[in-house]
C-alpha cells in the first residue's frame, strides 16, 4: 500500500465521519514524536490545518492523546484545555469539539476531532467506529513497511526471484524442483 | 497425600492460625445517615491517580503529599518515581480532587501524576501510580482515567486483586466511548459512569455490569487549573463523586471491606428496590 493510498483512505474516513454528523470540520492528526501532525481533514478549516503540527502538553487534541480518553466538549471557550490560538492558526474557531483517540497496540497514536457536529444520540458511537477504521488503516500501513523491508533484503529478493521462476514451470519439473528443495533441508538438519 | 497432612492454602483455617474477623453490622434498613451521615473523611487516605492536582485552587484544599510517575529507560522497570509537590499539567486532577473535596472536606489527599509528557510506555505508567497509592496505604483511590489498550492486562488484573484483598478502594471511570477500558473492566473496582442526576450525595446501580456505578457527570460545574470553574461532561467527574462518599464511609466504619462498601452503596442507590 503506498503512502498516498493510505492518505486517501484516511481522508475518505474523515469525509464520510463529517458527513455522517452533519459536523463543519473533521480531521485526524498522528503523534510524532512529541507533537501531533494533522494528517488529513475536511471542511471548514481543512486545508489549513492539514501538516499543523501541536505540541502534545496543550489543547483538546493534547488532552485526549495524553488521557486516553473520548470527551465531547460543548462550548470550548469555557473549557481550559481548548487551545485557541493553534484554532485561530486554522481560520475556524469552533464552538464545539468531540476528540477521540485512535488506538494503537499500546495505548493511542493520534486523535480523531470533529468540530461542530449536529445533534445525535449515536455521536460516540459513530466516532469510535471512524477511529477504529483510522486505526486499521495505520496497522496496515505498518505491516506493508514490515514486508516491504524483509523483501528489501537482498538474500530474500533473490529467494522471491527462484520462487518465481519456479512458478512459472511445468508441473513436473515443478514437483522435482520441490523434491530437490526439500532434499536440501532434509540434509541441512 | 497422607492423613494428617493438609492442602495448600488450608493451614490458614487451623485452630491456632484463624483469628477473629469484625464484619460490617449492617442496620436495616441501611440509611445514610448510618453510612456516612455527616462524616467528613477524616483520616482517610485518597489518591487521585490523575494529571497532578493543583493544591493552590481554593476548591481543592491542602495536599498532603503526591509522586510523579514518569517512564525512565534508566529507572527500575522502566519508570522514574518522583515524590514531592507538583503542578496540574492539564487541570483534569484538580477537578477531580475538588469534586472529593466538597463531599470529604476532611479526607487526606495524595496525588499521583502519571498524565503528562510520557505519551509512550503508558499503561506502565499508570500501572506504576496503581500500585505505589495500593503500597502506600491509600484507602480510597481515584482513578479518572482509564486505557484501551490490551497490553498490561495481566499487570492491572493483578494490581486490582491485591487492591481488593488490602481493603483499597479503586474508584474507576470507565472510558467515554461504548468499548471495553481497563482496569475499570473488572470486577473487584468500582466503576463508574456519568447519569443525569444532580445531587452529589446521590447514585444509582446498574443490575448489568461491567459498569456498576451511575454518579453525576453532565453538565457538572469542575474546578480547572487557572479558571476557576468549568463545566464539563465525563465519567472522569462521575467516579469522584463515589470516591468522595466511600471515603466518608471508610472513615465511618473502618475497617471495611471493599465487598462491604459495595453492599452498603448498592442498598443506597436511588433504583434500589425496598
Amino acid at each position: 500500500m503506498t503512502t498516498t493510498a493510505h492518505i486517501e483512505l484516511l481522508a475518505g474516513i474523515v469525509a464520510a465521519t463529517r458527513e455522517r454528523l452533519g459536523a463543519a470540520a473533521c480531521s485526524v492528526a498522528l503523534l510524532d514524536g512529541s507533537e501531533l501532525e494533522f494528517r488529513v481533514a475536511s471542511g471548514a478549516g481543512a486545508d489549513e490545518v492539514v501538516g499543523l503540527r501541536i505540541p502534545t502538553d496543550r489543547g483538546i487534541a493534547g488532552w485526549v492523546v495524553a488521557s486516553g480518553d473520548t470527551i465531547a466538549i460543548a462550548d470550548v471557550d469555557v473549557d481550559a484545555r481548548f487551545d485557541r490560538v493553534t484554532a485561530e492558526r486554522t481560520g475556524y474557531l469552533p464552538t464545539s469539539i468531540l476528540a477521540t483517540p485512535i488506538e494503537g497496540d499500546d495505548g493511542p497514536v493520534g486523535v480523531l476531532e470533529v468540530l461542530d457536529r449536529e445533534p445525535d444520540p449515536r455521536d460516540l458511537q459513530v466516532v469510535a467506529d471512524a477511529a477504529r477504521q483510522v486505526a486499521l488503516v495505520l496497522d496496515l500501513v505498518a505491516r506493508s513497511g514490515q514486508i516491504d523491508d524483509v523483501l528489501s533484503d537482498p538474500g530474500v529478493a533473490e529467494l522471491v526471484g527462484l520462487v518465481r521462476r519456479l512458478g512459472s514451470m511445468d508441473a513436473p519439473r515443478r514437483t522435482l524442483a520441490a523434491r530437490l528443495l526439500t532434499a536440501v533441508v532434509e540434509c541441512d538438519r | 497425600m497422607s492423613t494428617g497432612e493438609l492442602p495448600a492454602w488450608s493451614e490458614a483455617f487451623t485452630a491456632d492460625r484463624l483469628t477473629t474477623v469484625h464484619p460490617l453490622r449492617l442496620p436495616a434498613p441501611i440509611t445514610r445517615e448510618w453510612a456516612w451521615g455527616a462524616g467528613t473523611g477524616a483520616g482517610v487516605r485518597v489518591a487521585v491517580v490523575d494529571s497532578g492536582i493543583d493544591a493552590g485552587h481554593p476548591a481543592v484544599g491542602p495536599v498532603q503529599g503526591g509522586v510523579v510517575i514518569e517512564p525512565d529507560a534508566d529507572g527500575a522497570d522502566g519508570i522514574r518515581i518522583t515524590p514531592g509537590p507538583h503542578d496540574d499539567l492539564y487541570g483534569h486532577g484538580t477537578a477531580c480532587a475538588a469534586i472529593i473535596r466538597a463531599l470529604a472536606p476532611e479526607r487526606e489527599l495524595y496525588s499521583v501524576r502519571v498524565l503528562g509528557s510520557a505519551l509512550t510506555g503508558r499503561g506502565r505508567v499508570f500501572a506504576a501510580g496503581l500500585r505505589w497509592a495500593i503500597e502506600n496505604g491509600m484507602d480510597v483511590v481515584n482513578l479518572s482515567l482509564s486505557t484501551r489498550s490490551r497490553a498490561n492486562l495481566e499487570t492491572f488484573y493483578e494490581l486490582v486483586d491485591e487492591a481488593v484483598f488490602h481493603n483499597v478502594m479503586l474508584v474507576c471511570a470507565v472510558n467515554n466511548v461504548p468499548a471495553p477500558s481497563y482496569p475499570s473492566q473488572f470486577a473487584g473496582v468500582f466503576s463508574v459512569a456519568a447519569y443525569q442526576g444532580r445531587d452529589p450525595e446521590h447514585f444509582v446501580v446498574n443490575p448489568r455490569p461491567p459498569v456498576e456505578f451511575g454518579a453525576p457527570g453532565i453538565d457538572v460545574e469542575v474546578a480547572w487549573t487557572g479558571r476557576g470553574t468549568i463545566v464539563a461532561t465525563g465519567n472522569s467527574f462521575a467516579a469522584p463523586h463515589l470516591a468522595g462518599l466511600l471515603a466518608r464511609i471508610v472513615g465511618r466504619h473502618r475497617p471495611i471491606t471493599t465487598g462491604e462498601a459495595k453492599a452498603v452503596l448498592r442498598a443506597l442507590a436511588d433504583n434500589a428496590g425496598t
